[in-house]
């Protein structure tokens, strides 16, 4: 099971992913989560932090139905294929650099075809969600607790409950 | 199945069950808990079965929101309406646990306005659901979940903000009431309460309805109501998970009344599986489609300190609109960002001065819900009115107007692929700029009316008194009876609704 994950006898068994899927999966959030170095140039996270966020999206498609698998395989297939027709660029997903990648999932959350649009962002908002809940993609947001799910930082002068009170 | 006084795992059990009951009730619910508590408090015996597992709320509070979703929304929390014709890719959140969607709501607390009661009883003829009819269970609801205003000091800084650019716009804003016992202002109320203070109804229902000797059992799937000469006499089905995860134990329980309460989604689907027909049946489902819209601020704003939901307006009533201040957790939030690499990282840096505002609409319906060929869940199909889609549309700009007179110097319109507006001119150019709908970021947390009620079969599935027409003995107490959408949260207005339902059951006391 993947770090981060607290086992849990309520969760479907691990799934593994047939290689072409995890590759797919690998290049995607290589590209959602690339940033500039101090040089500036280009870098994709550490290899171990994709593998993470891999191995828990998987466990996390698993936890649906059929539908939702089946879906999340024809997303990543699409993903595969769609560049010559996105960005012109006559390669599959897996074989653009870097930077042809987040050019082309740019370009695809702009097309003016909104299913292009929302077949990124399915895969999007999941792989971010997972990556901005821990590490050092939650400092990002500047989230000024010391967990995702830790209560909020107490408030001085607002006694014991911090917001001054419950709502009821 | 165990000893009283606790819920039970059901993928812990060694084996199926077979007993009976009194009542057994399908989903524990804002519906199915609290028919469930209400007849075991008038001394019936009473078995609810619910599909999801069981986490108690300690376990609850140290989840992760993207763990809270693939353990306790329906379908990993990756649900979507699909489309059809000109409407958006609707995100669907519904619960799939012990309280199902009461531990994921904000906590909102709305009665049905006064004009869709009056819609009901007049146009529908369902007289039985007048505001005044409603007035008791209304009451007994709130008086359970400690239902209250929202303090002003609870408000997160995004919120005060709406307020402010609201007000200079005269449009007014008021307090939302919410079912919090302790609040301290988490801000992500929707995976789960850290502090446990939301009174879902797992912590305000549930509790006593196992303590007058209720069974709760989790992860049993119901896969059909049984029905002998003509009428329901109980429910069988599987359990779910277990160690290997595999296909679990059968179980059966008899009981001459049988409540389905799993919700919009799946009623209609078990009702069907259970020889139920009718040309209503998980068909005119409603879902308050929503857009949230974020605006950035020079100074911090640092929304996630404070309630998640603590004002409303009606200002746009008429135009089927309603204003809501909300939030989200930040991951969540990062992930609707615009762009991909360092151009969405660099708006993930700026977080802590995003506001989030937020709308829903009111709308006519559209949704349907059918079997799936892959499997247990249902396909959800959506077709927005054109007047629906024109009204989130202007709910965008209403949103950014208020944003910019508030003092954000850009607004990120929800619609996939538009960078962000820094002019009131750029943001009311979108309004009416040729979209496809399907590029619009859009979220639903109410599906109501799969199964509606109607004072006539061939208008509707269900009686007034949530008995379904053909079928003797089998009853509906969840959203899907609600005859049309309310335009505001949905969650007292289902336990208010099967509040009357079970005062009606316990009335007439049925025994085994």
């Amino acid at each position: 099971m993947s770090v981060g994950l607290r086992p849990d006898d309520r969760d479907p068994p691990a799934p593994r992913w047939p290689e072409g899927r995890v590759r797919r999966a690998r290049a995607v959030v290589e590209a959602l989560l690339a940033d500039r170095d101090a040089r500036g140039a280009l870098v994709a996270p550490p290899a171990a932090e994709c593998d993470r966020l891999v191995g828990e999206f998987a466990l996390w498609v698993a936890s649906g139905s059929n539908n939702v698998l089946t879906g999340f395989r024809l997303f990543f297939v699409l993903l595969e294929i769609l560049p010559p027709f996105v960005v012109g660029r006559l390669a599959p997903m897996t074989r653009l650099s870097l930077a042809e990648r987040v050019a082309y999932f740019e370009a695809l959350e702009g097309s003016r075809l909104g299913l292009l649009a929302s077949l990124f962002v399915a895969v999007k908002l999941p792989l971010c969600a997972l990556a901005y809940e821990g590490g050092d993609s939650l400092s990002l947001t500047g989230f000024d607790r010391t967990g995702i799910a830790v209560r909020r930082l107490p408030v001085a002068g607002a006694g014991a409950t911090p917001a001054g009170g419950g709502g009821a | 199945m165990s000893a009283a006084g606790e819920i039970v795992h059901g993928r812990a059990l060694p084996g199926g069950f077979d007993e009976g009951a009194d009542v057994v009730v399908v989903g524990s619910g804002a519906g199915g808990a609290v028919v469930a508590t209400l007849l075991a408090e008038a001394g019936l015996r009473v078995v609810v079965l619910e599909e999801g597992p069981y986490y108690r709320p300690e376990e609850i509070a140290g989840f992760r929101p993207t763990e809270a979703m693939r353990r306790m929304w329906r379908e990993a929390g990756l649900l979507a309406a699909f489309g059809v014709g000109q409407t958006p890719l609707i995100g669907v959140t519904v619960g799939r646990n012990v309280g199902g969607s009461s531990v994921h709501t904000g906590g909102v607390c709305f009665r049905v306005p006064p004009a869709v009661h009056d819609e009901w009883a007049r146009l529908h003829g369902l007289r039985e659901l007048s505001e005044r009819a409603f007035e008791d269970a209304y009451l007994d609801v709130e008086r359970r979940l400690h239902v209250g205003e929202v303090p002003a000091a609870d408000r997160s800084l995004s919120t005060k903000k709406f307020v402010e650019g609201a007000s200079k716009l005269g449009i007014p804003m008021r307090p939302i009431r919410r079912n919090t016992q302790g609040c301290e202002g988490n801000g992500r109320c929707n995976f789960g309460c850290p502090k446990g203070a939301k009174m879902s109804v797992d912590l305000s229902y549930l509790p006593g309805a196992v303590g007058l000797g209720a069974r709760v059992v989790s992860d049993a799937l119901v896969e059909r109501v049984l029905v002998e000469r003509g009428r329901a006499v109980g429910v069988e089905g599987r359990l779910l998970g277990g160690p290997a995860g595999g296909r679990g134990a059968r179980f059966r329980v008899r009981a001459p009344t049988v409540v389905a309460a799993c919700g919009t989604l799946h009623t209609p689907l078990l009702l069907h599986a259970s020889g139920v027909r009718s040309p209503h049946l998980g068909r005119h489902i409603t879902l308050h489609p929503a857009v949230r819209l974020c605006a950035l601020f020079d100074d911090e704003v640092r929304g996630w300190d404070g309630a998640l939901q603590s004002v409303y307006s009606d200002h746009y009533a008429g135009d089927g609109i309603t204003l809501v201040g909300v939030y989200t957790a930040v991951n969540v939030l990062a992930s609707a960002l615009p762009g991909a690499g360092p151009a969405h990282r660099q708006w993930v840096r700026q977080l802590p001065r995003l506001g989030v505002f937020g709308a829903m609409v009111h709308d006519e319906g559209g949704g349907a819900v059918r079997p799936s060929a892959l499997g247990r869940e249902g396909v959800l199909s959506y077709e927005m009115a054109a007047r629906d889609l024109s009204r989130l549309r202007r709910a965008i700009t209403v949103l950014g107007e208020i944003a910019f007179a508030a003092g954000a110097s850009k607004v990120f319109p929800p619609i996939f692929g538009v960078p962000p507006a820094s002019t009131l001119a750029e943001l009311r150019a979108l309004e009416t700029a040729p979209l496809d709908p399907r590029r619009i970021e859009c979220i639903a947390f109410h599906p109501l009316g799969s199964a509606r009620m109607a004072n006539d079969p061939r208008r509707g599935v269900t009686a007034a008194d949530g008995s379904v027409y053909g079928l003797e003995g089998l009853y509906v107490a969840d959203g899907s009876v609600l005859p049309t959408s309310i335009g505001v949260n949905s969650q007292e207005p289902i336990m208010a609704m099967a509040t009357r339902i079970a005062w009606g059951l316990r009335d007439r006391r049925p025994r085994a």
